[in-house]
């Protein structure tokens, strides 16, 4: 009987022991990889354009308000389907790519919206993540909506925005934003990667 | 004369259509985004983004040829008119 009760107490130290581990747990980095897409819409022309998109999330399922994460879009990497249009993209007048050469978003504060839902080996949840994005060299507070899901060591995560070229001190050429570019842009990112063990 | 501007004028009018048909685009298209969906290890249905090849002229092109056209009719008509 003591017996039964020593294996008990040792189980129950080591539980015990254990737990606090789990709880706090430090959050895993994840390298992502992915696709950013945007879209301008002005009253003369209809733009859509691809980047590439690469991040590192410091994720911890347990505690999603810890999350962090930098998400860098080389201004090099941006395509809209023609190639001169593209140079005028990269060019001074527009994201001057040589001095500016990424656009990046560093998360600051970020709060779990609704719980975590668990499908099968499949989980998901969303995030309201407020951070700083910048470009063209002006950093302004931005916030977005991220829906997380992961599985197994897999995590990959969508969002999309808008950005006002504006505030940005985007003022490209002529009359062109507005007219042919649209004033705002619609900024859809989708990324992936594996979470390090 | 008057059947060089009568081309001229129809070929504005050609370019036209040939620009609403290839799409009504300002800056000719050389690539296009296709988006394709597929269902990725998550289970989700995915949009993978490629660049396919294509030449869909825009307006840098056919505005100037177009303008080129209608220049000839104009200067045809003008001359036409000293003429008679």
């Amino acid at each position: 009987m003591s017996r039964s009760i020593n294996i008990f107490a040792a189980l129950a130290a080591i539980s015990f022991m254990c737990a606090p581990a789990f709880v706090s747990a430090s959050p895993k980095t994840s390298k992502l990889k992915g696709a950013m897409k945007f879209l301008s819409e002005a009253p003369l022309e209809k733009i859509v354009g691809t980047a590439d998109g690469m991040g590192e999330v410091a994720f911890d399922p347990m505690n999603l308000s810890a999350l962090k994460g930098k998400i860098i879009v080389p201004v090099k990497s941006m395509k809209t389907g023609n190639e001169r249009r593209d140079s005028h993209l990269r060019s001074e007048g527009w994201l001057d790519e040589a001095k500016f050469p990424e656009i990046t978003f560093v998360s600051k504060v970020v709060k779990p919206v609704g719980e975590v839902v668990t499908k099968g080996p499949v989980s998901s949840a969303k995030v309201t993540v407020e951070g700083d994005f910048t470009l063209h060299g002006v950093t302004k507070p931005l916030t977005a909506e991220v829906e997380l899901k992961w599985k197994g060591d897999k995590l990959k995560l969508k969002t999309q925005f808008q950005i006002a070229l504006a505030d940005y001190n985007v003022a490209g050429t002529g009359d062109i934003v507005g007219s042919k570019v649209g004033k705002t842009i619609d900024v859809q990112v989708r990324l992936r990667g594996v979470v390090s063990k | 004369m008057k059947a060089i501007r009568a081309i001229c004028l129809l070929g504005v009018i050609g370019l036209g259509v040939f620009w609403y048909t290839e799409g009504m685009h300002l800056a000719t298209l050389e690539e296009k985004l296709v988006e394709t969906t597929k269902v990725d290890d998550f289970g989700d249905e995915v949009t993978e983004k490629s660049w396919v090849k294509v030449n869909e002229i825009g307006l840098d092109y056919l505005g100037p040829a177009a303008g080129l056209l209608f220049g000839i009719a104009v200067v045809i008509t003008i001359k036409l008119r000293r003429r008679s």
